[in-house]
């Protein structure tokens, strides 16, 4: 393809004098002759994704103008200026069906569901990864970026390392990273990791023009901190190998289930040292050897279910229940890390939304990236609650059937925020980087 | 620049480049900013501006769109937006939006030329390559192999 390209490059430099030259003479009804590059991909720009991808098929020189990253780059400023990011939000779900778990990945179209009244809110299916090989999946999602979602095979043997997938939803690819070294075993509990699925640089997309360059996993080792040290493996696309890595944290930890958020390109999670205070703990993936840090959760009290921690704005935020004569949900946005200052943004007791149950009989799934939203899934019926903090309104989604077996009963797992991407990113080639 | 601070009925002569002559108001034609940076450098003082990238059959289209949106600038939006689409339907063979796009180019007229960039990647949207090809008569110039090669690499957009 480079090849092609290349040769191409070279042609369209001698066919654009002669393009000049041609416009003297005679008249044309060929595109391709009549405008520039400029003009073209001034129409490209607007043509939407898909069909783009199929357009590189129409000849070399569309093929070469499509594929560039100048192009790419003033394709993602056009569709960035034109759509809002909000429409292209989705919540990216994972299934469970009593016991044998469906392979497929279910994605809720929130922002059609908001657009108009509830009649119309809808679960996609076109959003299903199949496993290339076939088989009965036993892939957990654990992550989603940039329109990648990162799954975790199950392994059933103690002490292996589980196997990551990275699958591209749209155009169905599928990537297997190569085994982590195995999570380090101790006394009381099995190893186990905890996953964050970044970008692989630091430098923000602003300064890449949208498109970032590729990924990391971070693996944290789940495990009670007995040494006072974190254990991490990282896996980089620019190296297509696991790297362990050993930071200092003072915090005895043990990763709670609400898993890992990275904002800012920080990495946060609440801590649950038993029987004590529960803590949040910050970590720098890009200076994997710094010291971790940590603050105090805003909450405190009884509460049984767990908190929740999210990103809203490019905020950290706290949501959990609370129980004070009738339940309430509250949103503790993250002020200042160094002085440890939360800031209660919302406070929702649930009978004004006419949720009669207690905040237990709910499990809050999502925070919004962007609006004032909280989703909750309804333990009972299994129906998706999406709850308007700012002005107080609560949306029922039902729940979703799966289209062979419109009877199962699904079991929600975990949910992560996810954006369709305005421009494909590609799987890394691993066995390439190997040979450089 | 002393012309652009008479009053707004100050006429302009534009002649296309098959000679035809087009009087309009300058308030119209500086919707292009080509030709409001020449009235400002003052090349129009000694009567007729000459367009030669531009035919006359053109240049008739293009003043319709700069009368338009230079006398309806406290109008609704919505009407703007009405009138646009008609004025791109009538214009609807894609050579002749073609012409206009490269017309709105070199005149500098970023309204219209995002209006026809926009019609005329919304004529390409769900088409096939094929399909494409036809439709601007571009020649498929890839080999069997490369064809193959590229249509596998984005075999998710055909599907």
């Amino acid at each position: 393809m480079d090849a092609i390209l290349r040769q191409n490059q070279h042609e369209r430099h001698k066919k654009k004098h002669k393009r000049h030259k041609k416009n003297k003479t005679c008249s044309f009804s060929s595109l391709d002759d009549l405008l520039c590059d400029e003009l073209l991909e001034q129409i490209l720009c607007r043509v939407e994704l898909k069909t783009i991808y199929r357009c590189k098929s129409v000849c070399k020189r569309w093929l070469s103008t499509i594929s560039s990253p100048e192009f790419i780059k003033r394709y993602v400023g056009f569709q960035q200026s034109v759509t809002p990011i909000s429409s292209r939000f989705y919540l990216a779900f994972d299934l469970q069906r009593q016991g044998s778990r469906y392979s497929s990945n279910y994605r809720l179209d929130i922002c059609k569901e908001e657009a108009s009244s509830s009649s119309s809110s809808s679960f996609k299916f076109d959003l299903c990864p199949k496993h290339p090989t076939g088989r009965p999946s036993s892939l957990d999602l654990v992550g989603a970026w940039n329109g990648l979602l990162l799954f975790r095979e199950e392994t059933f043997s103690r002490g292996d390392s589980p196997r990551y997938h990275v699958c591209n939803p749209i155009t169905m690819d599928w990537l297997v990273l190569p085994l982590p070294p195995p999570p380090r075993p101790c006394r009381y509990f099995p190893g186990s990791y905890q996953a964050a699925f970044i970008d692989d640089d630091d430098r923000s997309i602003t300064t890449t023009g949208g498109v970032p360059s590729g990924f990391k996993v971070v693996l944290i080792d789940k495990q009670y901190c007995h040494f006072r040290y974190l254990n991490v493996s990282i896996f980089s696309t620019s190296t297509g190998e696991w790297r362990r890595r050993r930071a200092e944290c003072t915090a005895d930890f043990y990763i709670d289930k609400g898993g890992l958020v990275c904002c800012n390109r920080l990495l946060y999670w609440v801590a649950e040292p038993m029987w004590r205070i529960r803590r949040m703990i910050r970590y720098n993936p890009y200076k994997p050897s710094d010291k971790c840090s940590y603050i105090e959760l805003p909450i405190s009290g009884r509460y049984k279910s767990k908190p929740y921690i999210g990103v809203n704005q490019g905020r950290i935020m706290v949501c959990n229940e609370a129980f004070n004569q009738r339940s309430h949900l509250r949103i503790w946005e993250l002020q200042d890390w160094t002085t440890g200052s939360w800031c209660l943004k919302h406070n929702l007791v649930l009978y004004s939304v006419r949720l009669n149950l207690p905040v237990s009989d709910y499990r809050i799934l999502a925070i919004h990236p962007i609006d004032d939203i909280v989703y909750l899934e309804q333990r009972e019926d299994q129906t998706i609650l999406s709850l308007n903090m700012k002005n107080k309104s609560k949306q029922e989604v039902v729940a979703p059937s799966l289209p062979e077996d419109p009877e199962a009963i699904l079991k929600w797992r975990q949910a992560f925020p996810f954006f369709l991407p305005w421009w494909q990113t590609r799987l890394p080639d691993l066995n390439n980087l190997k040979q450089t | 620049m002393s012309i652009t601070t008479e009053n707004n009925e100050k006429m302009i002569t534009l002649m296309s480049s098959d000679g035809e002559e087009f009087v309009v108001e300058e308030a119209v034609a500086a919707q292009s900013q080509t030709i409001k940076h020449l009235i400002e450098d003052g090349c129009s003082t000694e009567g007729s501006i000459p367009l030669p990238n531009v035919t006359g059959r053109v240049l008739s289209e293009v003043i319709q769109y700069c009368k338009k949106h230079s006398s309806s600038d406290d109008k609704e939006e919505k009407e703007l937006e009405a009138w646009d689409a008609e004025f791109v339907k009538a214009a609807d063979d894609h050579v002749a939006l073609t012409d206009l796009m490269m017309a709105a180019n070199f005149l500098d007229i970023k309204g219209l030329l995002d209006l026809v960039a926009q019609t005329l990647a919304n004529m390409i949207t769900g088409k096939s390559p094929e399909e494409v090809r036809r439709m601007w008569n571009i020649k498929n110039d890839f080999t069997p192999e490369e064809a193959e090669k590229v249509r596998k690499e984005n075999q998710w957009a055909f599907e």
